[in-house]
């Protein structure tokens, strides 16, 4: 029996894509390199080690490449992560596209209810008003992040040559970067006292290694910090400073989310505008709730627009500026929380002095499949 | 879980932030290397239905439809 028959091909392989599942992947910290270079250690490794020899060896440590680290990467070796499949990648997720549109449905389904009730002129209970502003983010939030592979628990280990080679790459200083482009040169041109286990070994060998795909017009890796700090962990938005590459429209558009988020929020709390309170004070401070976590966010984005107009101007406007910024952070978010506090309570509270209108059920919205 | 019951808003913006740096990341890398663009859903299967062409073989600006 021929090789070819002994085995039945399951499925071709697939071309190499670089979509928003990489990149979410890639930008939440998926892809780790792994290797001997901390900068308390002077250990090198050498170019031939083996997968059980890297696996084994415990000075080996985990790095996170950071923004402009990624962008050259998969400039120049985009092999190195495209190599890594999306089945792969999503095959580490834990959840699924079928839990994530379960609990859409009945997230929906709750949002239904809602409008049915307001439609057949029923009241809406203030909790379910609260429930109502959860679930609108809630489906938001699973609508912009659909393709992200959600709880992942650890990040994929690049250990292949070529990605040890690139890893090495990074973190060459100066000098060893132009000794590693020194012999990427000599390899090219055939000098054979070069080649990888005829001299020597560590970083500058496989740093060289990566260079040759290179030339003859090599890139210096940037400049800036390349990688993550070891103990700090990728939160969502972690990249936010090193995105000024992305232009203008990137800043303006992180700028607008944060308008955006707590309009949405807040939003959904003036349905109980007009709703029965215990008590004429906390009807007053519900809609004071409301109003300050609706504008939150713009008053930030306004304070901050504002300071970056005046701190263009001269230095007593400057120092000017720091106190007023210094205030409206620290006052805003603090009165947000507050008032997102309270309207959490208060939902809570008004349960015990609920109408019995508000224990009947919309007709329509039962029609839906869901869970109850 | 403590934050998605008390801000929401919160996990929302940072939803929103992620996606646009995912989507400068994408932008730049498929600027470098198009062939390397991922189909859309609405592109893949707007293909599929069409020419019999595999998902994954047509890219999101269908340079290179691959139909069978």
């Amino acid at each position: 029996m021929t090789e070819q028959k002994r085995y039945n091909p399951i499925k071709e392989t697939s071309q190499p894509h670089f979509g928003l599942v990489h990149a979410f992947y890639a930008v939440m910290g998926g892809f780790a390199f792994y290797g001997p270079y901390d900068d308390n250690d002077d250990y090198s490794p050498t170019a031939e080690e083996s997968i059980f020899q890297i696996s084994t060896n415990t000075r080996y440590t985990v790095e996170v490449p950071r923004f402009d680290t990624l962008i050259y990467i998969m400039k120049h070796f985009p092999y190195i992560l495209t190599g890594i499949t999306e089945e792969y990648i999503l095959d580490q997720a834990a959840s699924s596209s079928l839990s994530k549109a379960l609990l859409i449905v009945q997230v929906a389904w709750f949002c239904a209810n809602c409008a049915s009730r307001l439609l057949q002129g029923l009241p809406l209970s203030l909790l379910e008003v609260s429930t109502a502003a959860h679930a609108l983010c809630t489906l938001l939030t699973y609508f912009v992040c659909w393709s992200k592979p959600i709880n992942v628990a650890a990040p994929t280990l690049m250990r292949e040559k070529e990605a040890r080679e690139v890893y090495a790459l990074l973190k060459c200083s100066d000098d060893e970067y132009d000794k590693a482009l020194g012999m990427a040169q000599k390899r090219a041109a055939g000098d054979s006292s070069t080649l990888p286990g005829t001299h020597g070994s560590g970083k500058i060998v496989l740093a060289a290694g990566a260079l040759q795909h290179l030339l003859p017009n090599p890139e210096r890796p940037p400049r800036s910090l390349r990688f993550h700090d070891g103990g700090r962990m990728v939160v969502p938005g972690a990249f936010s400073k090193e995105v000024g590459r992305g232009g203008q429209a990137a800043i303006l558009s992180m700028g607008m989310t944060l308008i955006i988020s707590p309009i949405l929020y807040g939003l959904v709390h003036f349905l109980a505008w007009g709703d029965r309170f215990p008590t004429p004070l906390e009807q007053l401070l519900w809609r004071v709730s409301s109003l300050v976590v609706t504008c939150s966010g713009l008053a930030e984005a306004f304070a901050l627009a504002i300071g970056g107009w005046l701190g263009d101007m001269n230095k007593i406007s400057g120092i000017i500026t720091i106190v007023f910024m210094g205030l409206v952070l620290t006052m805003v978010p603090f009165a947000h929380i507050l008032a997102s506090g309270f309207l959490i309570v208060e939902s809570f509270r008004q349960l015990s002095f609920l109408d019995s209108a508000a224990y009947q059920l919309p007709s329509w919205s039962n029609y839906w499949p869901h869970f109850s | 879980m403590f934050i998605a019951l008390l801000a929401p808003e919160l996990l929302l913006y940072l939803a929103m932030n992620e996606r646009i740096i995912t989507g400068v990341l994408l932008k730049e890398v498929l600027e470098l290397h198009p062939h390397l663009a991922k189909p859309g859903m609405l592109a893949g299967m707007y293909n599929w239905i069409r020419g019999g062409a595999k998902l994954r073989d047509v890219s999101a600006q269908c340079y290179s439809a691959v139909i069978y």
